[in-house]
């Protein structure tokens, strides 16, 4: 009986069937990730309407921690099949180099995907693999760099808990 | 077929195509924390008896390393300088900052190679920003006495090399720039090519605060500039841009760790940092030939 009362929890509080999203949602919580390309935690959020997600990442970590690089996101997800999504966004990277900041414009694409979502469906989870690639860096009295004069794509995975509801 | 591919292997066996050996980047070899001689052990950082054991570690019958790094603190409880990383370390009486310098100084005169390179040696001498346990940073007058004792123990080493005819690279280090920049206003400054084969460096870190645009010059190497001339970095301790930043500009990285990690030796290939400050000397060592 204990057993049962505990796979019905269980089962209640990890939504296997990844349930249907309301057609105008919101969501908010975290992005984490296992590489060191950005901070390892940064704050996520945005709406989706229809098929098309509208995102941004802050970095609070790295806004508030000396000597670090900071990363601010803006993407979009659209959806193609049962959830799986296409991404392209924009980030814009702060470093704190020679004493003044080295702004850097990346592009990035990429795949996301949904996981079970968590507390009865209010935590949707949603794993993704990125490519980026810098465009262009400037600062004052910084050299300015184009893509031409850098090597630095990159490659990320990335999971995001956010909570979610409708609107 | 089969006899067409047996010749193929044979061919590629010969011509040595297939998995083709990737050359390693070579950096000069500092030993961490003067004990680099065993497996990391920080309780036994910047204690005579290590950095006895590192000076005299040897690999394939010469030795190891090519340079060391010694710690210094001003102590304000005791005024003087000590031999050191950290106050919370201290069990006993600490050795003095002369006492690292004068083992460093009879290493470079004895006879024979005194590094891997042979008659080439790098001495990095760290100067550590609290005068207490809890911290506290140097008042001016501290900053005079930490300074004047640095300098004791770099006149020492560079005497020592002089005599020897060892080429030295002798690189004062803080992740404290304001004390970077005290060093070369001082009385006793030299300059950093101050004689033949005898140069002087300076090294901050890569998210040191007071780091200027004026310091690239110095960062790219133009040792006519009063800036700083290398950062060390870390491969696992903070996200990686600013690193990329700073090797897309040029500058003279020093990788340093505690243990090797894979994303340290990744970071050995990514920016090839002329300088690796470790604890693990052989093992470096046995890295760089495979």
């Amino acid at each position: 009986m204990a057993l049962m009362a505990t796979c019905v929890a269980l089962t209640s509080f990890v939504d296997v069937a990844c349930a249907e999203s309301p057609e105008r949602a919101y969501f908010a919580g975290l992005l984490v990730r296992t590489d060191r390309s950005t901070q390892l935690t940064r704050f996520s959020g945005g709406i989706k309407t229809g098929r098309v997600a509208l995102n941004v990442v802050l970095d609070p970590l790295g806004y508030n921690r000396a000597g670090q690089q900071s990363d601010t996101d803006a993407f979009v997800e659209v959806d193609i099949v049962r959830n799986w999504a296409l991404i392209g966004g924009w980030r814009v990277v702060a470093t704190p180099v020679l004493g003044s900041l080295y702004w850097q414009h990346r592009a990035f694409t990429g795949i996301s995907a949904p996981l079970p979502s968590l507390m009865w469906g209010r935590v949707r989870m949603r794993v993704a693999g990125e490519v980026s690639m810098p465009l262009v860096k400037h600062g004052d009295d910084l050299p300015t760099m184009t893509v031409m004069d850098s090597n630095e794509i990159g490659w990320s995975l990335f999971l995001r808990a956010e909570v979610t509801g409708g609107f | 077929m089969w006899k067409l591919l047996a010749i193929t292997l044979v061919g590629c066996g010969l011509a040595g195509c297939g998995v083709m050996p990737v050359e390693r980047p070579q950096a000069t070899l500092v030993c961490h924390n003067a004990n680099c001689a065993g497996a990391t052990e920080p309780t036994a950082d910047n204690t005579l008896a290590a950095l006895d054991a590192s000076l005299a570690l040897q690999y394939r019958g010469r030795p190891a390393i090519d340079g060391m790094e010694v710690d210094t603190l001003w102590d304000r409880s005791r005024s003087t300088c000590i031999f050191a990383h950290h106050f919370g370390q201290l069990a006993g009486p600490p050795a003095l900052g002369m006492d690292a310098a004068e083992r460093v100084a009879t290493h470079l005169l004895q006879s024979g190679p005194v590094s891997w390179s042979g008659d080439r040696f790098f001495i990095k001498i760290e100067l550590k920003a609290e005068v207490l346990i809890d911290g506290t940073s140097h008042s001016d007058e501290e900053v005079g006495h930490h300074l004047a004792c640095v300098f004791d123990m770099a006149d020492r080493i560079i005497a020592a090399a002089r005599q020897n005819s060892i080429a030295l690279e002798l690189g004062f280090d803080s992740e404290k720039v304001s004390l970077l920049r005290a060093i070369t206003k001082h009385a006793r400054w030299p300059g950093k090519e101050p004689f033949e084969d005898v140069s002087l460096r300076l090294i901050a870190n890569v998210a040191s605060q007071g780091l200027e645009p004026t310091d690239l010059p110095s960062l790219q190497g133009d040792s006519t500039s009063e800036g700083v001339d290398v950062l060390a970095f870390h491969a696992t301790r903070i996200p990686t841009k600013v690193v990329d930043d700073y090797a897309a500009l040029g500058a003279t990285l020093m990788l340093w760790m505690q243990d090797a990690a894979p994303e340290t030796l990744d970071a050995m290939r990514t920016y090839e940092p002329r300088y690796v400050v470790t604890n693990e000397a052989t093992l470096f060592r046995r890295w760089g030939e495979q």
